[in-house]
């Protein structure tokens, strides 16, 4: 009988997770402080995260080793499967051979709880009594609700009111596992009150909630606030998949030609691709690519100028043309002006071309859910579709080239508590746009005169 | 999208229209896009809806200048940032109430 699955020992589980920050092609800069123009240091952050994590946050030890509790818990679900997807291969016919990481066997259901483990761990070693945080759907909370009750820490989850009231499977799962969920805007912060005397319909933002879990956090001092991505520290946590899948791959007898993963806030995508990344940047020849949705892009670049607000270049880019370079506006409130929701480590590695950035439209990311699920039986969530999309993507390129490339992509979670999006794809609520190029060329005229900004690539 | 001239409307879609929110991570109508920020757009808006409709001639002609560029031609910065303001926010808010 043919291996479909690479299963490692708890004993074979990683004991160190790996932070690319000691091998970045570009060192990162620290970030510098809004208010003072400094590099930011430990004290800025300590009001909302503890000092252990700090200090990862801003590491460049390439190896930090991952504490016994962490690995205990990562246990129960770790080290998690590496799946050959003969079926889906066999429905496109393709040479190609192509391999999953299923991220989605944690008790939550996706990848999230890589790092909620360790950062729950990690508040409770340094005497947190309560956790914040914010979340949409609840993809992020109900995984950080599930890992402070783990180390027997208050969770408090802000979870924005249109995602409140449209995803209550998510929610219940939170209170499941003992986290008091609240719609924000909620009457228990000042932020929070004040939208609601504005505004008492208020459907919420992300920005408010946000606004609410930092607030509680810094007013007391036995309260944290957790991210879920974007952060170096989040990054860190998440190589364990990476640096799970090397060692699985080694099993197999093949080594990957193709690193895929979606890309959102990035941490998904980084996880399983940053130690990969290491050997390019050692290397070998491997195409590491970052899947997201070309409706709304930030690694690639879509018709419109605006886009390049979100580009990988983190530097002021679009002139204020009423207003002046130099004009800084009042927050309307944190969180709702522009800010980069993709990690600064993917942005800096697709800048530096090691990773390499594209983009697949929404109907597109469905259909290849439908073929995977349909093929393989997992069902995705809608995100890690971007990833499968361009899994079939290449897999029939190597058809057509006819070459038996290696493919590995995350399979960062699956879509149980997404149905609605499935059902809106299948009942035909859903479309794409191709616009037509005279429209395109009428709206750059509108913006021509404003500055372009450095491209990694697609300029 | 009018076939005939090729151009895209300046109409917003109807809540029957829904996207994928990169940020939430469902699915949601323009309403709320439009108004996310405290009664101005997300900040994402005109990327998200660019190819449904003339989102961009649409705000303009809804929006002020300033707001205009308040919201989509201003900086973008790393979200860390975004977490600086806001522990100076409370921190401030928290002096002034002693």
């Amino acid at each position: 009988m043919r291996a479909k699955k690479y299963i490692l020992t708890e004993q074979e589980m990683p004991r160190q997770w790996y932070n690319i920050m000691a091998d970045m092609p570009t060192p990162m800069e620290p970030p510098l402080h809004p208010g003072t123009g400094q590099p930011c240091g430990p004290q800025d952050l300590a009001p909302i995260f503890p000092m252990n994590l700090i200090e990862q946050e801003v590491s460049t030890q390439r190896w930090i080793d991952i504490p016994e509790e962490v690995l205990d818990k990562y246990a129960i679900w770790r080290p998690s499967p590496l799946y050959r997807a003969h079926y889906l291969e066999k429905a496109l016919d393709t040479p190609a051979r192509i391999y999953f990481k299923n991220e989605g066997v944690s008790p939550a259901g996706s990848h999230k709880p890589n790092t909620a483990i360790a950062q729950a761990y990690y508040n409770k070693v340094a005497g947190t009594k309560r956790i914040t945080t914010e979340t949409g759907a609840g993809q992020w909370g109900s995984a950080l609700s599930m890992c402070c009750a783990f180390f027997g820490i208050e969770c408090k989850v802000f979870m924005v009111k249109i995602s409140y009231n449209q995803k209550p499977y998510r929610r219940l799962m939170m209170e499941t596992w003992g986290a008091n969920c609240v719609a924000s805007p909620s009457n228990e912060t000042r932020a929070g009150r004040s939208i609601l005397e504005k505004t008492p319909d208020s459907p919420g933002s992300l920005g408010i909630a946000i606004s609410e879990a930092v607030e509680q956090a810094v007013a007391d001092d036995n309260t944290k606030y957790a991210l879920g991505s974007v952060l170096n520290h989040v990054m860190i946590h998440q190589s364990i998949i990476g640096l799970e899948a090397q060692k699985q791959m080694q099993m197999t007898g093949d080594y990957p030609d193709v690193i895929i993963g979606s890309a959102g806030g990035g941490s998904n995508f980084a996880g399983l691709a940053m130690p990969f990344a290491r050997d390019k940047i050692n290397g070998k020849n491997i195409d590491i690519i970052a899947v997201e949705p070309a409706s709304c892009p930030t690694l690639t670049r879509g018709p419109f100028a605006y886009d390049f607000g979100d580009t990988v270049q983190m530097t002021p880019l679009l002139p204020m043309h009423t207003l002046g370079h130099n004009f800084i506006p009042e927050p309307i409130h944190a969180g709702g002006l522009r800010y980069h929701g993709m990690a600064p480590i993917v942005s800096q590695l697709v800048l530096d071309g090691i990773v390499r950035a594209e983009a697949v439209q929404q109907m597109e990311t469905f259909k290849a859910g439908i073929t995977f699920a349909r093929s393989e039986g997992f069902i995705s969530a809608p995100e890690c579709n971007h990833a499968i999309a361009m899994t079939i993507r290449e897999a029939l390129k190597a058809k057509a080239e006819g070459k038996e490339k290696v493919i590995l992509f995350n399979w960062s979670g699956h879509g149980l508590v997404d149905l609605g999006a499935y059902e809106s794809y299948m009942r035909g609520k859903l479309s794409d746009h191709d616009l037509p190029q005279n429209v395109i060329d009428t709206a750059l005229k509108d913006i021509a005169s404003l500055p372009k900004p450095r491209q990694a690539h697609k300029a | 999208m009018n076939e005939k001239d090729n151009r895209l409307t300046a109409d917003p879609p109807k809540e029957d229209v829904l996207i994928r929110c990169p940020r939430l991570g469902h699915e949601i109508y323009f309403n709320y896009c439009r108004f996310e920020n405290n009664g101005l757009p997300c900040f994402k808006t005109l990327d998200c809806w660019f190819n449904y409709f003339d989102v961009h001639a649409h705000l303009k002609e809804k929006m002020s200048v300033e707001d205009f560029e308040k919201i989509f031609l201003n900086v973008a910065r790393p979200k860390i940032h975004a977490l600086f303001d806001l522990i100076q926010k409370t921190k401030d808010q928290e002096g002034t109430q002693e």
